[in-house]
């Protein structure tokens, strides 16, 4: 009798558990929204990289909807089914626009631009969509910049090739200078023209006119220069101010890319820090099962 | 749907406040954990054996008697010799001395190969660890077979696989095999591979090594 009272009891038990247990799942499954209708639409895109069934749309950063299914058409192009449940349907309307976003640091996602006030589209409607590419939009605008820095590079090359050539007027000038010194140095009796000995005098007039070969060549040179060299290296100048501007303004776009960095790295400790608190629940849980289903004899680590 | 919903969580409450827990639940727990970490790690869980050796360590620190402590230590650095992994169990070394446990220091000399005292082990090492003290391998080797315990077996024959034969590594592979302890698998795959002159046989273990070594 007792017996037959302890099973009924026990029958009891495990009734209810199982009844928890499914009102639980459904409960849960239910608030997830399992069981509402889902509205589904269609969108192509040129390609289904960065593209994958589960990935999330979002509007105004909420998840609003789910890719559900891909196709790969005929014509190459990629069909894709995405689904919304009856309270996000509203976001849908005619003339809304979706943008693939795959930002810097992330995953990718779908953002949906709707024009609020527009009728509701109907399901199984196709949407316009198109691409943002944070990385490559960045590398392109990047692009212009290098090419610069790269001509530049090139042309402050040619230039130190040019004045470092034998027969380049600098070197010439150079050469002439030289000369002069020379003459003077040698002729000892430069002194003595300025006291009136003809040779000295006539070498002295002779190092003149080279002096004034040598201006003649340094204006050449001047002239030069300012054709060949000031100009070139003055655009090369302008161009650089101008490559500067255009990385300072790249810089600033990365600022605040960097500062979202941080950001991130907060929402990182916040979610490690969830994390290691669920890590803790469900070693409680554990202890708690280990409690129920313990073995009244095993309270002594077993060692191998 | 709420009230019932209620009602059964009121019942399922009430059902598990009848459980009484014993005051010393943390050697319950303790060893329950540690369990499983010995399971996790010749798994090759390697995640949820850190946790679950976290865990046991977290209880057997509850109390000032650090038997439970020692032991878990000493289990840790047996579990790493069975399958291959050096470890001169510092863990233990270093609270020894508080322990102060001549089973546990009996059990520390016989994995690390030091002269034991076979009579303060547990009766399933004391036939091994007396072969083993005396040098007398072929008498350790065949007494393997009369270890029932399946770790305590491959830590035995971990503690003289420079000695061992080709079949009983054999029977090694087999048993880790069969319990789907990848980790003593793949020690022992390795330990046959490296012993071996067939090669045939040394090509089909490297590739059975490689295989059980790769994600995909």
């Amino acid at each position: 009798m007792q017996y037959d009272k302890m099973k009924f009891s026990v029958g009891i038990f495990v009734l209810t558990f199982f009844i928890t247990i499914g009102t639980l799942l459904y409960t849960v499954l239910d608030t997830k929204g399992t069981f509402d209708k889902r509205y589904s639409y269609r969108f192509s895109a040129q390609s289904a990289t960065s593209l994958n069934v589960g990935m999330p749309l979002k509007f105004s950063g909420f998840d609003i909807g789910v890719i559900d299914e891909m196709k790969l058409k005929d014509d190459g192009t990629v069909s894709v089914v995405f689904s919304v449940n009856q309270e996000n349907r509203k976001w849908i309307t005619k003339g809304s626009a979706l943008v693939t976003t795959k930002p810097l640091i992330g995953s990718p996602h779908i953002d949906i631009y709707p024009i609020i006030g527009n009728k509701v589209l109907e399901p199984n409607a196709e949407i316009i969509m198109t691409e943002s590419d944070d990385i490559n939009d960045m590398i392109s605008k990047l692009e212009p910049a290098v090419d610069k820095i790269l001509k530049t590079i090139n042309n402050i090359d040619a230039i130190t090739a040019s004045i470092a050539k034998k027969d380049s007027n600098l070197m010439l000038s150079l050469q002439n200078v030289k000369n002069f010194t020379k003459k003077l140095s040698d002729n000892d009796s430069l002194l003595t023209s300025i006291t009136g000995d003809k040779n000295s005098t006539n070498d002295f007039i002779s190092s003149l006119k080279s002096l004034e070969i040598i201006m003649k060549d340094i204006n050449k040179i001047t002239s030069s220069l300012d054709k060949d060299l000031i100009q070139p290296s003055a655009s090369s100048v302008k161009e650089l101010d101008n490559i500067m501007k255009d990385i300072k303004q790249k810089l600033d776009a990365l600022d605040s890319t960097v500062k979202v960095v941080g950001e991130y790295d907060k929402d990182l400790l916040d979610i490690k820090e969830q994390i290691s608190v669920g890590v803790q629940k469900s070693n409680q849980l554990m202890d708690k099962i280990d409690t129920i289903m313990q073995d009244d004899t095993k309270s002594e680590v077993v060692l191998p | 749907m709420i009230k019932i919903f209620l009602i059964t969580f009121s019942l399922l409450i009430f059902s598990a406040c009848s459980f009484k827990a014993p005051p010393n639940q943390w050697q319950y727990q303790g060893a329950s954990a540690f369990e499983s970490y010995t399971k996790n790690f010749l798994n090759s869980n390697e995640t949820l054996a850190k946790n679950d050796l976290s865990r046991c360590v977290k209880h057997a620190k509850k109390s000032a008697d650090l038997s439970m402590l020692g032991r878990i230590y000493l289990g840790e650095c047996a579990l790493n010799i069975s399958v291959g992994i050096k470890d001169r169990c510092q863990k233990y070394t270093s609270i020894s001395d508080i322990v102060d446990d001549k089973k546990l220091d009996a059990y520390y000399n016989f994995i690390t190969l030091q002269n034991t005292k076979p009579k303060y082990l547990d009766a399933k090492y004391k036939k091994f660890a007396s072969f083993l003290n005396a040098s007398s391998f072929k008498e350790a080797e065949n007494e393997l077979k009369n270890i029932t315990n399946t770790n305590t077996k491959l830590l035995c024959a971990s503690l003289i696989k420079e000695h061992l034969s080709s079949s009983s590594r054999d029977d090694m592979i087999k048993i880790a095999s069969f319990h789907g302890y990848k980790k003593s698998v793949l020690f022992w795959l390795d330990e046959e591979k490296n012993a071996t002159k067939d090669m045939k046989k040394k090509e089909i273990l490297s590739k059975k090594i490689k295989i059980l070594r790769s994600k995909s």
